[in-house]
């Protein structure tokens, strides 16, 4: 029996043993269910103002709208826009964003920047590691001094049904500003920021390399089915006892016996082992 | 569009993709619980972005995308379950009974588990849900190449697996560190 078959074997049922299943009872009360809900436009959702004739907003363009499923959790607040990738809310002195696509169109964001008055924003979304706490990636780079951003994950989903991340930033920034923003990668997807290998769901969930010699780690790692990255760990001789980091070594200058710090996942079928040197190693120039 | 028109259009989507999204979300949650909740939160999902949804065999790949991310999510985290979908449930329940007729083969599973989640996804859609790499790569948000270089990957990972998991596996020697793998 070929290997195809094999796993072919292995799912619990095939479309065809379905057959007629569309039309049982369950999946009548389960479409009646889900046709009773509320799709809710936005548009029905928001607060009458005069303010938003003063934003050139008379009009608000809404594309098949991000669902709104609560009200603003900033007390004083309006949404001023909508479309399938972000809702923008603004909320005294700040703009409150919701992000609902991990690869929004940046021709369509800076559209929707622009609605509010916001050209010299950008805002980049990196996929990282799902077990990745929400927030640990946000970056904000700007030249105003007063502007500031925060990010805003946990009012994210009650908010905005599929809500993915979220953040809030000064109104009326001057010049130019940029907001990074982690958001959860998708299965498959290579991630901006390493996971630790063996965290659950990751590449050797489970496995520990930590203290094990190189060559051991890398021999686990090739079981897996994986390639092997090395980056020395220079440990500096300086107070503060701070490490640099020193990627892309070719095996050839690892010692086997070296011992491993740790195991890193990007997703994308390399496994990056963080290899502290021997006493006897000269760190390059520069370190 | 009005309203009723979503309506009727969303029914007839359902109809017809039902069987195939239940079937994918069964062949993958380990209990019936999960399947209905995959199944019902996928269907929220088309319902409220009716507008989005592609027309044709293009909405069935639509929806697998989807019902992955939503199994995605429901792995990541602790799910509250919002309702029970009993009446689904129950049905589903005979799905996860009845599996046994086919026979147990030594060392597959295992050779399953060796895979990484990507490359058993990726075998998964072309055998399972029968898709070709065109439609894998729409379903993955990626290019047809990269699907079927992925996809190739895998077959062969999992033949490798197969070959360690099953009796007459070959033993593997160890291999010194000799040179740099490209990632």
């Amino acid at each position: 029996m070929n290997n195809d078959q094999i796993f072919k074997d292995r799912a619990r049922v095939l479309d065809e043993d379905l057959a007629g299943r569309a039309s049982t009872a369950g999946a009548d009360a389960l479409l009646a269910e889900i046709v009773s809900l509320e799709r809710a436009p936005a548009r029905r959702r928001l607060l009458p103002s005069p303010r938003r004739a003063l934003l050139g907003m008379a009009a608000v363009a809404v594309l098949a709208g991000a669902i709104v499923v609560g009200p603003s959790l900033f007390g004083a607040s309006e949404q001023v826009y909508a479309s399938q990738a972000v809702t923008i809310d603004r909320v005294g002195d700040e703009y409150a964003f919701y992000f609902t696509e991990g690869n929004p169109d940046p021709a369509e964001l800076k559209k929707a920047f622009h609605q509010v008055g916001l050209d010299n924003l950008t805002v980049s979304l990196v996929p990282v590691p799902p077990r990745m706490p929400a927030g640990s990636v946000f970056g904000f780079e700007k030249s105003d001094p007063d502007a500031r951003a925060t990010f805003a994950g946990d009012s994210c989903p009650e908010r905005v049904e599929d809500c993915i991340t979220a953040f809030r930033v000064t109104a009326d920034i001057k010049g130019p500003a940029k907001v990074s923003l982690g958001r959860p990668a998708k299965p498959g997807e290579k991630y901006a920021f390493p996971a630790d290998a063996s965290w659950p769901g990751e590449a050797l969930a489970g496995v520990n390399l930590q203290g094990r010699s190189a060559a051991q780690a890398a021999d686990v790692v090739r079981e897996h089915h994986l390639k092997v990255a090395y980056v020395l760990d220079w440990r500096l001789p300086n107070d503060e006892k701070d490490t640099r980091f020193e990627k892309d070594v070719p095996a050839s200058r690892i010692d086997p016996d070296w011992q491993v710090a740790r195991a890193e996942s990007y997703n994308d079928g390399v496994i990056v082992l963080h290899v502290v040197p021997g006493p006897a190693a000269t760190p390059p120039p520069g370190f | 569009m009005s309203e009723q028109d979503d309506r009727s259009r969303f029914e007839a989507v359902y109809r017809r993709t039902y069987e195939q999204i239940l079937g994918y979300a069964v062949r993958r949650c380990s209990s019936p619980e999960d399947a209905a909740d995959v199944v019902a939160e996928t269907y929220v999902i088309a319902w409220k972005r009716i507008a989005e949804l592609p027309g044709g065999e293009a909405g069935r790949l639509w929806l697998y995308g989807v019902a992955r991310r939503v199994l995605a999510n429901h792995r990541r985290s602790e799910r509250r379950r919002l309702t029970r979908h009993t009446e689904l449930t129950d049905e589903i329940e005979h799905l996860y009974a009845a599996r046994s007729h086919h026979s147990e083969q030594h060392g597959v599973d295992e050779a399953m588990d060796v895979l990484a989640d990507s490359d058993r996804e990726l075998l998964a859609l072309n055998l399972w849900e029968g898709l070709d790499p065109g439609e894998i790569a729409t379903v993955l948000d990626c290019s047809r190449n990269a699907a079927s270089i992925r996809l190739h990957r895998a077959r062969k990972r999992f033949a490798k697996a197969l070959e360690k998991t099953r009796p007459s596996a070959a033993g593997f020697a160890s291999r010194p560190l000799i040179e740099k793998e490209s990632g």
